[in-house]
C-alpha cells in the first residue's frame, strides 16, 4: 500500500485554504484540513472537504477530440492535435493578423500558466485579446481601486478581519462565497464586533446583522454616498487622516452634500434614520472593515461603485491598520494571480500598462519581441468581435462563457461563427462542445504551480496523483501550443522555472521563489528575497502617494423593469455550487445538496402571480427565457427575483444584460428586467 | 518527546510486521499525516497537533484491508479504534497501536477524562485526571434559555459537514444529515432540529470525546458540550462506556427490546 498526504490549496474560491489530499495507491480516497495553516486553521467548506470527489470523474476529459466532417468530436492524439491548432492558428495570424485572434485565460489556473497564456497572445500570436473571468466579477475593483489607492487587490489579510471593531459588508454572500471569511466575520459578531451587511437579498450574515440594509438592486452609489454625508454632518470623519493621507476631498465634498439620506431613501429604498445609524456605527468604529464583492462590481457603473466604497473607508481612516481597510473579495481561487499575470487585456504581469511605452520595451527585450500596443479586447468585446466576423480564431483556456457569460445565445453565436475554436479543459464544458478541437487538460491535483489567494497570498498547490488519461498541465499544453507556432522562450521544464521567468518581470512578485513557498504563503507585494511580505497594504502611504477620494454621483441601471419586464433580476452563486458547475455538480455530497437552479420570488409577488413553491415558471428577458422552479421565499424583496448562474438547464445568463462598465467592461450581471409567469401545465 | 518516538516507531518498523507505521510529518511548514516506512528518514516525525488517524486508518481498510500497519495514537483515537471496531469499519488485529501518552498540559486543554492508550510507548500517563468531564453552565433548561442557547450556536452553522467528516467514528454508509427527509438540502443554516440533532443522537453512543468536531468547526459551535451530554445518558442508562470493550455492543445499535434500559432507581434516581 502507498499512502501520501499531498499539502495544497483548494481549488475553489480565493480564500486559499490548505488542505491534504489523501491518495492510496495512486487514488485520490479523501481530503483533511490543514491545522497548520493560518487560514484554514483545521476547517474547510464543504466543497473543500469534497474537492478530490470529482478529480477522477469518468467524465474527465482524457485525450484530445478533434471535430470531424460528421460534426462530431472524435479521440485524436497529441501530436495530431497541436499539429492541427498549430497550422490553423497561423494560418489565421498570417491571413488576418494577430488581432483576428482572442485568448481566454482561466482564474481556476495557476500564475505560472496565466503568465504563459498572456505571454503567449503577446509575444507569439501578437495582440493584446488577452483576458478572463475577472472582466466578469472584480474589473471594476482593479480599475476603481488602482485609481484611488494605486492597487486593484484586497488592502488587509484575512486573519486581521476578525480584529476589526465593525465590519460592513456589502455586495458579498460572505458565508457562501467565501465560506472561511464569512465563518471568521460570524465569530467576530458573536465576539462582540458590530456587524452591518447592505444587501438587497437575505443571506446568512444579514440575518445575524446588527443593521442589515437592503438597497434597490443598483443604488449602491446613493446608500454610500449619503452614509459619508452623514458621517460629515456629523463630524465622525477623520480629519487628520484626510489632511494627511489623501486628496480630492474638497472637490468631492459638494457632491456628498446632495445625497441626503432622504435623497437616498427616495433612490434605495433605504429608510434614512436605518441609514444614518449604519453611519454611525461604522464611522464611530476605531477600527472598520469593509468587505464587498459581485454586488458591487457587477453594476454598469461599478467602477464608481468600488470608489464610493473606498471614499468610504479614506474618510474615516480606516486604511493601512489591522482590521480595517477596503476589501474586495476575490471569487475564484486564482483570479487574483490571473490578474496580477497580466491575464488582461491591457496589462502586462505587475500591472504595467500596454499604452506604456517605457513597460512594452521593457517586456520586448524580456521576450525578444515587440509587442502590440494596439489596445486588445475584453471578454464581452472578444464576443461581440467573433459576432461581427472580426475575430476569426479564439483559444480558451478553463473557462466556460457558455454558461458564465451574459446574454449566452449571443455567445453561442459568436463562437458558431469562428474559424477555429480550441478549449483546454478538464471536462467537455458546453463552451468545449462547440469547439473545433479540444484538449484535455490535468486538474488541480495532478500539476504543480501557484495560486494567490484573495488577500494577494501566494502559495503552492502539489501534484497528488498522476494526471488521469493522457490529460496534461495546462502549462505544457501552452508551451507545446507555442511551440507549434515556432516560438522560443517557452522551453520550460516546470512551473518552477516558468516563475523564475515571472518574478524578473512582476515587481511585486520579485521575492518570490519556491523554496520560499515551501514554508508557506507569501503576500504580495515581495519585491526581493529578503522581503518577508506585505499583509496590509498603504501602510505609510498609498500605494500612488495620496489616497485620492472621487465625487460620485449615481447612475441608474442600464435596463430597468417596465410594463413588459415588471420585475428585477439579480444573479449569483451558492455555497454548494461553484460557477458553471462542471466540478461541484459532479460531486455527489454537492448535487445531492442542490441538484439544480431556482428562482426566488417573493410570497407577495408569488401570490399576485398565483405560483406556489417549486412550481415551474418562465423567466424571460429583451435576451432569452428559461423554465425554472420557483423557490418562494423572504429572502428576495417584492419585485426582485434572484438566480443562482451554476445551471445550464436552467441558466440565468440567458436572460442577463451585456451592457458594460464603460471603465471597466464589466457586464451589468446583477440588474436586468425580467417578467415571471407560470408555465402553463407546469406542476 | 518527539525524540523517544522516533525510536519507537523505528523499533517498530525494524521488527517488519508491519508494512508502516501512520504518524505525523512537519514538512514544509505544515503538519499532517504521514506513513513512514522502513528505512525513512524519522527526523520529520512529530506528535501533534492531533489530526483524526483513525479516519485514515478506515481508508487503510476500505482500500487495502491486507495491509497490517502500526499507528501512533492517542488515548482517545485507540478508543475511536474499538468504535470502529465494533461496526466493522477497521480490523484491530490489523492494526498495532503505537500508544502516544498526551502531556499533563495537553490533557487539561482537551478536559480529558478518560487517558491514554492501553500500551503506553511514547510519554507518560498523566496521572489524577479528573473524574468527572466539566461541563460549560449552560442556561437554564425550565424557561428556554438553554435552548435558545443551542439554537444560537448552531444558527452559526456553515453546513460544511467538517463535524461530521473528521469524526474518527462517523461510519454509516449513509449519513442521515444528508438524507433529504430529514433534512432540506440546500439550506442554511441548517435546521438544528434534524441536522444538528441526527447527528447528536448518532454520537450518543459512540462519541469518545477527541474534539475533533469542535477543532473542525469554523464557526466554534462547542459540539461535544452536547455529545458529551448524550454520552453520560447513555453511559448511566446503559452502562455503557465508549471505546473501552470491544465486545460490548453498542445499545443504540441494538433492540431495545433485548438491552432494557436499567431502572432509573437503580441509577439512584439519575
Amino acid at each position: 500500500m502507498e499512502y501520501k498526504s499531498v499539502l495544497t490549496t483548494c481549488p475553489y474560491c480565493g480564500c486559499g485554504c490548505n488542505m491534504f489530499l489523501q491518495v492510496i495507491d495512486g487514488h485520490l480516497v479523501g481530503t483533511l484540513p490543514s491545522k497548520t495553516h493560518e487560514i484554514s486553521r483545521g476547517s474547510l467548506c464543504i466543497k473543500g472537504w469534497n474537492s478530490h470527489e470529482w478529480v477522477e470523474s469518468p467524465d474527465r476529459l482524457r485525450t484530445p477530440l478533434i471535430r470531424g466532417e460528421d460534426g462530431e468530436l472524435h479521440p485524436a492524439s497529441w501530436d495530431e492535435a497541436l499539429d492541427l491548432i498549430g497550422s490553423r492558428l497561423q494560418a489565421i495570424i498570417d491571413d488576418h493578423g494577430g488581432d483576428a485572434v482572442g485568448l481566454l485565460s482561466s482564474a481556476r489556473c495557476t500564475n505560472e500558466e496565466n503568465y504563459l497564456m498572456q505571454k503567449l497572445a503577446r509575444a507569439v500570436v501578437g495582440t493584446n485579446n488577452i483576458d478572463h473571468c475577472a472582466r466578469l466579477c472584480h474589473a471594476s475593483t482593479v480599475a476603481g481601486l488602482a485609481g484611488t489607492l494605486g492597487s486593484g487587490a484586497m488592502t488587509n489579510s484575512t486573519p486581521d478581519i476578525p480584529l476589526a471593531d465593525c465590519i460592513l459588508v456589502t455586495g458579498s454572500n460572505t458565508v457562501e462565497q467565501h465560506p472561511l471569511i464569512g465563518s471568521r466575520v460570524i465569530l467576530a459578531k458573536e465576539r462582540g464586533a458590530k456587524l452591518i451587511v447592505v444587501d438587497p437579498r437575505e443571506t446568512p450574515l444579514s440575518t445575524m446583522a446588527d443593521i442589515w440594509l437592503h438597497q434597490r438592486p443598483g443604488t449602491d452609489v446613493a446608500w454610500l454616498n449619503a452614509m459619508m454625508h452623514v458621517i460629515l454632518r456629523e463630524g465622525l470623519e477623520d480629519s487628520e487622516f484626510i489632511e494627511a493621507r489623501t486628496e480630492g476631498f474638497e472637490e468631492m465634498r459638494p457632491v456628498l452634500d446632495r445625497y441626503t439620506p432622504q435623497v437616498s431613501e427616495e433612490i434605495t429604498g433605504i429608510p434614512a434614520a436605518e441609514l444614518e445609524a449604519a453611519a454611525r456605527m461604522y464611522a464611530s468604529a476605531d477600527k472598520g472593515c469593509i468587505l464587498y464583492s459581485m454586488g458591487i462590481t457587477q453594476h454598469t457603473n461599478g467602477t464608481d461603485n468600488v470608489k464610493s466604497v473606498a471614499n468610504l473607508a479614506l474618510l474615516t481612516g480606516n486604511m493601512g491598520r489591522k482590521g480595517t481597510g477596503v476589501n474586495p473579495l476575490r471569487g475564484q481561487n486564482n483570479v487574483q494571480g490571473a490578474c496580477d499575470m497580466g491575464a488582461l487585456y491591457n496589462v502586462f504581469p505587475g500591472y504595467q500598462k500596454v499604452a506604456d511605452e517605457a513597460a512594452r520595451a521593457k517586456f520586448d527585450e524580456a521576450w525578444g519581441v515587440t509587442c502590440s500596443d494596439v489596445t486588445g479586447l475584453t471578454v464581452v468585446e472578444m464576443m461581440h468581435a467573433a459576432h461581427d466576423g472580426k475575430m476569426k480564431g479564439m483559444l480558451i483556456l478553463g473557462e466556460n462563457p457558455m454558461l458564465s457569460d451574459p446574454d449566452i445565445n449571443h455567445v453561442r453565436e459568436a463562437l458558431s461563427t469562428l474559424d477555429l475554436l480550441v478549449v483546454i479543459d478538464i471536462f467537455l464544458s458546453e463552451t468545449a462542445a462547440m469547439a473545433d478541437i479540444v484538449l484535455p487538460a490535468a486538474s488541480w491535483a495532478e500539476r504543480e504551480g501557484t495560486f494567490t489567494a484573495t488577500d494577494r497570498r501566494v502559495q503552492r498547490i502539489r501534484k497528488a496523483i498522476e494526471p488521469v488519461g493522457e490529460s496534461r498541465p495546462d502549462w505544457r499544453i501552452i508551451c507545446d501550443i507555442a511551440g507549434r507556432l515556432g516560438a522560443e522562450g517557452f522551453d520550460f521544464q516546470s512551473p518552477v522555472h516558468i516563475m523564475e521567468e515571472v518574478v524578473t518581470v512582476t515587481p511585486q512578485y520579485g521575492g518570490i521563489d519556491y523554496e520560499r513557498l515551501e514554508e508557506g504563503g507569501l503576500q504580495w507585494p515581495c519585491p526581493s528575497p529578503d522581503h518577508p511580505g506585505t499583509p496590509i497594504l498603504h501602510v505609510d502611504k498609498f500605494t500612488r502617494g495620496l489616497g485620492l477620494f472621487s465625487a460620485v454621483e449615481h447612475q441608474e441601471p442600464n435596463e430597468l423593469p417596465d410594463d413588459e419586464y415588471p420585475m428585477t433580476l439579480t444573479t449569483g452563486r451558492m455555497m454548494f455550487h461553484y460557477h458553471t458547475g462542471t466540478q461541484t455538480r459532479r460531486t455527489p455530497a454537492l448535487d445531492q445538496e442542490v441538484p439544480t437552479g431556482y428562482v426566488e420570488l417573493n410570497p407577495e409577488d408569488a401570490k399576485r402571480l398565483g405560483v406556489n413553491d417549486g412550481q415551474m415558471v418562465e423567466v424571460k428577458s429583451r435576451r432569452g427565457k428559461i423554465h425554472i422552479p420557483a423557490e418562494v421565499t423572504e429572502k428576495v424583496q417584492p419585485g426582485v427575483v434572484f438566480i443562482p448562474f451554476h445551471f445550464a438547464e436552467c441558466a440565468a445568463n440567458l436572460l442577463t444584460n451585456p451592457a458594460l462598465d464603460p471603465v471597466a467592461k464589466i457586464p451589468e450581471f446583477k440588474v436586468c428586467a425580467v417578467s415571471v409567469e407560470p408555465v402553463k401545465g407546469g406542476a | 518527546m518527539s525524540e523517544e518516538a522516533r525510536g519507537v516507531v523505528a523499533e517498530v518498523l525494524a521488527k517488519g510486521e508491519v508494512d508502516g507505521v501512520l504518524g505525523l510529518r512537519e514538512d514544509e511548514g505544515a503538519v499532517g499525516p504521514h506513513y513512514f516506512r522502513k528505512g525513512d528518514d524519522l527526523d520529520s516525525l512529530v506528535l501533534s497537533p492531533k489530526y483524526a488517524l483513525p479516519l485514515v486508518l478506515r481508508w487503510f481498510r476500505l482500500h487495502s484491508p491486507d495491509t497490517r500497519v502500526g499507528a501512533v495514537l492517542r488515548g482517545c483515537e485507540e478508543r475511536a479504534l474499538v468504535e470502529l471496531s465494533k461496526r466493522r469499519q477497521v480490523d484491530l488485529e490489523m492494526i498495532e497501536v503505537i500508544g502516544l501518552a498526551c502531556t499533563a498540559e495537553e490533557a487539561k486543554e482537551c478536559g480529558c477524562v478518560n487517558g491514554s492508550p492501553t500500551n503506553v510507548m511514547i510519554g507518560t500517563p498523566t496521572e489524577g485526571l479528573p473524574e468527572r468531564r466539566e461541563f460549560l453552565a449552560l442556561p437554564d433548561a425550565d424557561d428556554g434559555a438553554r435552548l435558545d442557547y443551542w439554537k444560537a450556536q448552531y444558527s452559526k452553522c456553515i453546513k460544511c459537514y467538517g463535524c461530521k467528516n473528521v469524526c474518527p467514528v462517523c461510519a454509516c454508509e449513509v449519513c442521515m444529515m444528508a438524507d433529504h427527509g430529514w433534512v432540506r438540502g440546500g439550506s442554511l443554516p441548517p435546521k438544528f432540529a434534524t441536522f444538528h440533532l441526527i447527528k447528536a443522537y448518532h454520537m450518543a453512543d459512540r462519541c469518545i470525546e477527541c474534539r475533533e468536531c469542535e477543532a473542525a468547526c469554523p464557526v466554534s459551535i462547542p459540539l461535544t458540550e452536547m455529545y458529551g451530554r448524550l454520552l453520560r445518558d447513555v453511559e448511566r442508562r446503559f452502562d455503557y462506556v465508549t471505546g473501552a470493550d470491544p465486545e460490548q455492543r453498542p445499545p443504540l445499535l441494538t433492540t431495545l427490546m433485548d438491552e432494557p434500559i436499567l431502572e432509573e432507581e437503580e441509577e439512584g434516581g439519575g
